[in-house]
């Protein structure tokens, strides 16, 4: 077929490309290899769609329950639910690989107008090696992110708008789309649950909070102290204060949980013999009791890490601007919050952003712990504890009440509450603000 | 030691404010010293279980006493962990 060059046949090459991809290419632009492709593509999709149709339909009904059959023979409607999310970033590849074959349709065009002649084959190598060769070496690699990343991400946000708990576990049972009442429930319902859920999250953020700033300031101030005594002695304390930071977190805990029993405690007969208490203290016993207690474990498990940074940065700072402070006749606390303290958090404020995210999911420290005990009034409808934080409930939720609905939409909440944090934090990296990522 | 340049004429001065000038110095030091100390304290005091709880006889660290290494030495939590459990075979 002859193709006129005047531009005039663009709206043809259009329609052509859209209507089965690759068909311009094969019928007017004679780029046969990326022409076959994109029609293998296409016939690969059409043989599939039967099946690809009935995976959505699938998604969308999440089976039928059969109780007359035998229970492996029933619908799964989690299988159902993961399928059908899969199936889905494969239409959407698909829709980008069609997206991209009509483009390509396009500029092959345009091409063709400009300089008169088809491209050849060999042409066609050189861009996909040169100017094209992003998109062949970063295709694996989407290809992994979406089946790895982005498929089970969906998947467990869908879950939150399903009924998958207690009484609907397949392959017994089938699991039905809800909507939001699962998040109705937890938000705005006024029954145990909801109050639950505020209590959890509130001590969440005090936690958090807690968490965050004790182990900062603890390892700021111990790395200041740090810079002012003998610096023969200093590399002592210095090993000694990081040595909770070479113990497993897990293992520290548990000793931790072994120390402070109620009753057979070290800590406790430890005090009493030599008589500073006459009855056992309840470290994890009350609940106000139990929240000090893991605050100021944390503390212990993490200021080591904060004391390595804050020396770190400090070292950074250069001598000169102390000397000038000490010569104007600053006193050292003046020089601490006026030098040292602005200087050193100007470095740390995106670490300590990825603290704050680090102890909203604490999970170790209060799991290993108290393991969310003690029970306060609505723990035996939620199993959330007075110490419990949002992950040890999910975590709780899911094993133990297998109420994975309601864990999910936890799990949303906590993801909807960081991510800006997250992105706010990425923003002002210096990576991205130079362009590089 | 600047002040002393600055009075050199006033020596007796001087070297009174340096007196005071050293004295806080090892007090600051001295208090930081007490600090680490108790801190040190702190920190080693359940690494010292973890490691007496090791060394113990018996199976429980709530009989442990409350000196650590006070109730004997023993290797035989170790012999059991490698020829009793799997965990010190490759396969």
């Amino acid at each position: 077929m002859n193709l006129p060059s005047d531009k005039s046949a663009e709206k043809k090459i259009k329609i052509f490309a859209s209507c089965f991809m690759g068909l311009s290419h094969l019928l007017f632009l004679k780029d046969y290899v990326k022409g076959i492709f994109f029609a293998f593509c296409e016939i690969v999709f059409i043989g599939f769609i039967p099946s690809i149709v009935r995976k959505l339909i699938d998604l969308v009904t999440l089976g039928s329950p059969h109780p007359e059959l035998p229970i492996k023979m029933r619908d799964n409607s989690i299988f159902m639910l993961i399928d059908g999310i899969l199936i889905l970033a494969v239409i959407a590849v698909f829709v980008a690989v069609y997206y991209m074959s009509v483009k390509s349709a396009e500029n092959g065009y345009k091409e063709y107008c400009r300089t008169g002649r088809f491209k050849n084959q060999k042409d066609l190598f050189d861009t996909a090696l040169g100017k094209s060769f992003p998109i062949f070496g970063l295709a694996p690699a989407v290809v992994m992110v979406v089946v790895f990343v982005v498929v089970p991400l969906v998947f467990s946000v869908a879950v939150a708008f399903t009924n998958y708990s207690e009484g609907h576990i397949p392959p017994n049972n089938t699991v039905d789309w809800v909507g939001f009442k699962n998040f109705a429930d937890l938000l705005a319902g006024n029954n145990t649950w909801s109050h639950g859920l505020l209590r959890v999250a509130l001590w969440t953020l005090v936690w958090t909070f807690l968490a965050t700033f004790t182990c900062y300031f603890g390892g700021l101030i111990v790395a200041v102290w740090l810079k002012e005594i003998n610096f023969t002695i200093a590399p002592v304390f210095r090993f000694i204060f990081i040595l909770p930071y070479a113990v497993p977190s897990v293992i520290s805990m548990l000793v931790w949980r072994n120390l402070l029993n109620g009753t057979f405690g070290i800590v406790n007969r430890t005090l009493m013999a030599i008589g500073l208490i006459d009855s056992p203290v309840q470290w994890l016993g009350n609940p106000l009791m139990a929240q000090i207690t893991c605050v100021m474990v944390n503390l212990w498990a993490g200021f080591g890490y904060f004391m390595l940074l804050s020396l770190g940065t400090m070292t950074a700072i250069s001598e000169d601007v102390n000397e000038a402070a000490k010569i104007d006749g600053a006193s050292r606390f003046q020089t601490f919050t006026k030098i040292t303290l602005p200087l050193v958090l100007y470095q740390t404020v995106p670490l300590i952003i990825m603290s704050f995210a680090h102890n909203v999911n604490n999970f170790g420290a209060i799991y290993f712990l108290t393991n969310g005990t003690p029970p306060v009034a609505d723990s035996t409808t939620t199993m959330a504890g007075g110490t419990d934080i949002l992950v040890t409930w999910i975590y709780k939720l899911t094993v133990n009440l297998m109420k994975y609905n309601y864990a999910s939409v936890i799990a949303v909440m906590i993801f909807i509450v960081l991510a800006p944090f997250m992105i706010f934090n990425f923003k002002n990296t210096k990576a991205y603000k130079e362009g590089s990522v | 030691m600047r002040d002393s340049d600055k009075n050199g004429s006033k020596n007796a001065k001087g070297i009174k404010q340096i007196n005071y000038v050293r004295f806080a110095e090892n007090l600051n030091k001295t208090t930081i010293y007490l600090i680490f100390l108790v801190i040190s304290f702190f920190v080693i005091y359940p690494l010292v279980y973890i490691v007496s709880g090791a060394f113990t006889p018996g199976n429980s660290m709530a009989s442990m006493n409350i000196l650590p290494f006070s109730d004997g030495f023993t290797l035989e939590h170790f012999v059991y962990l490698f020829t009793r459990t799997d965990y010190a075979k490759i396969r």
